[in-house]
C-alpha cells in the first residue's frame, strides 16, 4: 500500500545514516549495521474495533458469575433454566415494547440532534400512496433485506406506473425466493434468535402463485440468474417438484445454472427419488451434468453431497460413498468444514451400527483451529460430537478434546442456540458423571453449573445415582440447595430418589454436622411437599415407599420427634399416600420407639402394620411385649387387633 | 447581620385586619431552606442519606446526581443536557411504578448515558427485566445514544433509611 512503501524508504535511509554516525568510531560494529538491511513491515489494516477485540480476547467466560447479559443484581441472577429463559425474552419483549410505541408514534421521534445520523434510532419508515418511491428506494429495501416493505413499495410502485430496471427485479426475485415473501426475523432480537429451536418441519411451505413466481413471468429476459434464483429458493422450501420441472426447463432451454443452484437440487435429491441407489444416482447425474456444463464445485456442493447421504445413512454403500467424496473434493482443493465433519458423523456413527472411530480422526485434523461460519450446518458440529463421544464412544478424553476445540478462539459462537448449547452440556455432564471418580466430578459440576449450564432434572438424577454409588454423602446439601434453586423440588422421581439415597447413611461421631444437614433435607423435603399448594395441576404425592426412606432417614439421624410426626400424618391420612410403608422402616421406627420407651408409637405402627398387611408384624409385637411393659389401653388395643393367643404366646 | 435586612410595615390598620404589606429597603434575605427537611414531633420522618445531608455538604459528604462534561471548558450543550436529564429522571420515576428509592444518578460517559438507582423489590424479577430492556430502548431512541441501566434492587425501602428525624 502507498503509504507503507512511501515512508517505509526515507526512515530506512534515515535510520542508516544516524547509525552511521554514532558508531562511526567502532569500525566493526558500523559495517555490521550497515550491512545489516532492515525490513520494516507493511502497515497491517486494522478495523475500527481491533484494539477492542484484541483485549476480548485477553478474557474468556467467568463461570463464576451468570451471564453478562442478566442485570448484576442478586435479585436479578436467575437460578433455574426457565428464569434464565424467561429473564431474556421478558427483556426484549421490553425491547419490542419499545419499538412498537417508537413506530407508532413516529411523529414525536422525528428529532434528528445525532451527528452523523444512526438509522437505528430513528422511526421505521412506512410506504404508503403518498410517499416518494422510486427505484433506489426499492433497491435499498432490498439491500436491507426488509422483504415485507420491498414487496409493498414494489406493489405501490406497479399502481402507481413507476419503470422499474431488469435489474431491480431480478434483485427483488432473489430477495423474494430466498425468504419465501416471508419477513425474516430481526436481527436486533438476538434473545428470541438464541431461545428459538431451529427445528422447521421438512415440508412444503413454498407460496404457490405467489410473488417470486409472478416476478419471474413478469420478467422479459428468463436468463440462468432467474432461472437460478427461483430454482434454489423452490428447493429450500421442499417445493421440489416444481424444482425438477423448472431445471428440466433449463437443460431443454439449454440454460446454464450456477453452483448454487445445483447444489440447492443436489440436497433435495432424497425427495425426488424412493430407493437409496436411485437417490444416489440422482445425485451422480446431477453432479455429472454440473461437471459438463463446466461449473466448478465449491464448498457447498460438498456439504449438499454429504447431507444427500446423511438422509440415505442406512444404506450400506453410504460410508464409503462419504469417504470417496471427502476425498474427491479434497483433490479438488476444496477444504472440508464443520458442516462437513456433522455429516459424516451423522452416516458414520449410527445408533445400530459398528463403533466408527472416525471422530478421533476428525478431531486430529481439526485440533486447535479456529473456525468462521461457513455453512448454516456448522453448528450442528458440536453437539453432534458431543453426542457420539457420550454415546457412541463412550469416551470422557474424546468429550474433552471436544470441549477444548469449542473453548478455542471464537469457536463458542459456533454453539449455535441455547438448545443445542444444553445439549452439548448435558451430554458432557452425563458422561463425566458415569466415567469420572466423584470427587473430578464435583469439580466440573462447581465450574459448570449454574451460570454455564444448569442440569435438567433428568440429569440431575444420574448425578443423585452417582452419590449413591459411590457413597459420597457429603455432596448432598450442595446438591439438594442446588435443586431447590433449580426448581426441581417438585419432581416427584427425584423427590423419592433423594430420600432412597439418604437412608444409606449410617451417621457416626465424626460427621455430625453432615447427619444434621442431612437430616435438614429430609425434613425440607417433608415440609416442601406438605406445603404444596392445593391447586397445583402436577402435585408430588407421597407414596409408601418415600414416606418409608423419610421415616428411616429421620430416624437414623436421630431426629425421633420429626418421625413421630411423620407417622402421625401417614396414620391419619393414609388415602393420600399411595401404598403402603414398607416394613424394614416400621420395624426400624419401632425399634426405636422401644429405646425411648415410648409404647404409644408402638402400637400405632403395629397397628399401621397390620392394615398394611405386613407378616413381620407379629413379631415386631412380640419385641414389643418383651421389652416394654405395656398399659391396658394398649393391651386391649394389640389383643382385639391381633388376638389374644399371639400376646399369651410370647409370655 | 440583623441590620442588614430591615423591614417597614406600612398601615397600621391595614395590619388589624390581618394583611401585611411588607417593604423591604435592603435585601431581602431568607434562611436558606433548599434540601432541609423539617424535624418532627416524633421522629418518624425516614430519610435517606442522600436527605439527610444538606445541599452545603455537597463535594464533602454528597457528590452530584448528574455527571457530565457540560460545566467544563468548551463543554458542549449545557441547557440541552439539563433539559435531557430532567426528561429521563421523570421518566424513570414514572415508568417505575413507586419503585425507586433513591434519586436516579445520570452519568454520561462517552457516547453512553448510564443511569444508576436503587429499586424495591416489589415486582417480580421478570418484571423487572421487562421495563429494564423496555427504559434503556426507549430512552435511546428519545436521547439517540445508547442509554444503559445499572440498578440495585433492595428488599424494603426502610434498607435505605439512614436516620429518622
Amino acid at each position: 500500500n502507498m503509504a507503507g512503501t512511501l515512508l517505509g524508504r526515507k526512515p530506512v535511509k534515515l535510520l542508516q545514516r544516524f547509525l552511521k554516525s554514532t558508531f562511526c568510531h567502532d569500525v566493526a560494529s558500523s559495517s555490521q549495521l550497515s550491512s545489516e538491511k532492515i525490513v520494516i513491515p507493511n502497515r497491517i489494516p486494522r478495523s475500527p474495533t481491533a484494539i477492542l477485540e484484541a483485549l476480548a480476547s485477553t478474557v474468556s467466560r467467568d463461570s463464576s458469575g451468570p451471564h453478562y447479559k442478566y442485570h448484576d443484581d442478586p435479585y436479578l441472577t436467575p437460578g433455574s433454566n426457565l428464569s434464565k429463559r424467561v429473564f431474556s425474552l421478558s427483556k426484549e419483549a421490553g425491547r419490542k415494547a419499545a419499538r412498537w410505541i417508537r413506530d407508532e408514534n413516529a411523529a414525536f421521534f422525528t428529532h434528528r440532534p445525532d451527528d452523523p445520523f444512526i438509522e437505528a434510532f430513528f422511526p421505521k419508515m412506512t410506504y404508503n400512496e403518498e410517499s416518494n418511491l422510486s427505484e433506489e428506494t426499492l433497491r435499498e429495501l432490498i439491500q436491507k433485506c426488509s422483504v415485507s416493505d420491498a414487496i409493498t413499495v414494489y406493489q405501490l410502485s406497479q399502481s402507481k406506473g413507476i419503470e422499474l430496471s431488469d435489474n431491480v427485479y431480478q434483485e427483488l426475485l432473489e430477495l423474494v425466493a430466498y425468504y419465501n415473501c416471508e419477513d425474516p426475523l430481526d436481527e436486533d432480537w438476538v434473545e428470541e434468535r438464541w431461545y428459538r429451536q431451529g427445528v422447521t418441519a421438512v415440508r412444503n411451505t413454498w407460496k404457490d402463485n405467489g410473488l417470486a413466481e409472478e416476478l419471474f413471468k413478469s420478467l422479459s429476459t428468463k436468463g440462468s440468474a432467474a432461472y437460478g434464483a427461483l430454482i434454489r429458493g423452490m428447493a429450500q422450501y421442499y417445493q421440489v417438484d416444481r424444482a425438477w420441472q423448472l431445471y428440466q426447463e433449463c437443460k431443454e432451454k439449454n440454460i446454464p445454472l450456477d453452483a448454487g443452484t445445483y447444489n440447492s437440487l443436489i440436497r433435495v435429491a432424497s425427495f425426488l427419488r424412493d430407493s437409496f441407489d436411485l437417490r444416489w444416482q440422482l445425485v451422480k447425474e446431477l453432479l455429472t451434468s454440473m461437471a459438463e456444463s463446466g461449473v466448478s464445485p465449491n464448498l457447498g456442493t460438498l456439504n449438499c453431497t454429504l447431507e444427500a447421504l446423511s438422509q440415505v445413512a442406512t444404506w450400506r454403500q453410504a460410508k464409503q460413498l462419504s469417504l470417496q467424496v471427502i476425498a474427491e473434493f479434497k483433490s479438488l482443493g476444496i477444504q472440508p468444514c464443520l458442516a462437513t465433519y456433522y455429516f459424516l458423523l451423522t452416516i458414520h456413527c449410527r445408533e445400530r451400527g459398528p463403533i466408527s472411530r472416525i471422530l478421533i480422526d476428525i478431531l486430529d485434523h481439526i485440533e486447535g483451529k479456529q473456525f468462521e461460519i461457513e455453512d448454516p450446518k456448522d453448528t450442528f458440529f458440536f453437539v453432534t460430537a458431543m453426542d457420539v463421544s457420550r454415546n457412541h464412544l463412550q469416551s470422557l478424553e474424546v468429550a474433552q478434546r471436544v470441549d477444548k476445540l469449542l473453548h478455542t478462539g471464537n469457536n463458542y459462537c459456533l454453539i449455535g442456540d441455547s438448545f443445542k448449547e444444553s445439549i452439548y452440556y448435558r451430554h458432557y455432564f452425563a458422561l463425566a458423571c458415569s466415567t469420572l471418580i466423584i470427587e473430578d466430578f464435583m469439580e466440573i459440576y462447581n465450574d459448570l453449573v449454574p451460570h454455564i449450564y444448569t442440569p435438567e432434572p433428568g440429569v440431575m438424577e444420574e448425578v443423585m445415582k452417582a452419590i449413591s454409588t459411590h457413597e459420597a454423602f457429603e455432596y448432598l446439601p450442595q446438591l439438594w440447595s442446588d435443586m431447590i434453586v433449580f426448581e426441581h423440588t417438585s419432581r416427584d422421581r427425584l423427590l423419592s430418589l433423594v430420600l432412597s439415597v439418604l437412608t444409606k447413611y449410617q451417621p457416626s461421631e465424626e460427621n455430625k454436622q453432615l447427619t444434621k444437614q442431612l437430616a435438614t433435607i429430609a425434613w425440607d423435603v417433608w415440609t416442601r411437599v406438605q406445603e404444596q399448594d392445593e391447586t397445583r395441576h402436577n402435585k408430588v404425592s407421597w407414596n409408601g415407599l418415600m414416606i418409608g426412606d423419610l421415616l428411616t432417614t429421620l430416624v437414623q439421624c436421630g431426629e425421633y420427634d420429626k418421625s413421630l410426626i411423620v407417622m402421625k400424618e401417614a396414620t391419619t391420612n393414609a388415602h393420600k399416600i399411595l401404598g403402603y410403608i414398607p416394613v424394614n422402616a416400621l420395624q426400624i421406627l419401632n425399634n426405636a420407639a422401644i429405646e425411648k420407651e415410648d409404647a404409644e408409637t408402638c402400637v400405632s405402627v403395629a397397628m399401621y402394620g397390620l392394615d398394611a398387611g405386613h407378616q413381620e408384624t407379629g413379631e415386631m409385637v412380640k419385641q414389643l411385649q418383651s421389652k416394654l411393659n405395656l398399659s391396658l389401653e394398649h393391651q386391649a388395643k394389640l389383643s382385639s387387633a391381633f388376638g389374644t393367643e399371639l400376646l399369651n404366646d410370647s409370655s | 447581620s440583623w441590620r442588614a435586612c430591615s423591614s417597614l410595615r406600612l398601615g397600621h390598620s391595614l395590619f388589624s385586619n390581618g394583611l401585611l404589606r411588607g417593604l423591604h429597603t435592603t435585601q431581602a434575605a431568607h434562611k436558606a431552606q433548599a434540601g432541609r427537611y423539617r424535624v418532627t414531633r416524633n421522629r418518624s420522618k425516614p430519610l435517606t442519606y442522600e436527605m439527610a445531608n444538606q445541599p452545603c455538604q455537597i463535594a464533602h459528604r454528597k457528590s452530584w446526581n448528574s455527571w457530565n462534561t457540560t460545566s467544563l471548558y468548551e463543554g458542549l450543550r449545557e441547557p440541552e443536557t439539563v433539559v435531557d436529564d430532567i426528561f429521563i429522571r421523570k421518566f424513570m420515576t414514572g415508568t417505575w411504578h413507586n419503585l425507586f428509592v433513591s434519586e436516579v444518578i445520570i452519568k454520561r460517559q462517552h457516547n453512553m448515558i448510564r443511569i444508576a438507582g436503587i429499586v424495591q423489590r416489589k415486582i417480580a424479577a421478570r418484571k423487572m427485566y421487562f421495563l429494564i430492556g423496555y427504559c434503556e430502548e426507549l430512552l435511546s431512541y428519545w436521547l439517540k445514544c445508547p442509554v444503559k441501566l445499572e440498578l440495585q434492587t433492595v428488599p424494603d425501602k426502610k434498607d435505605v433509611v439512614y436516620k429518622y428525624i
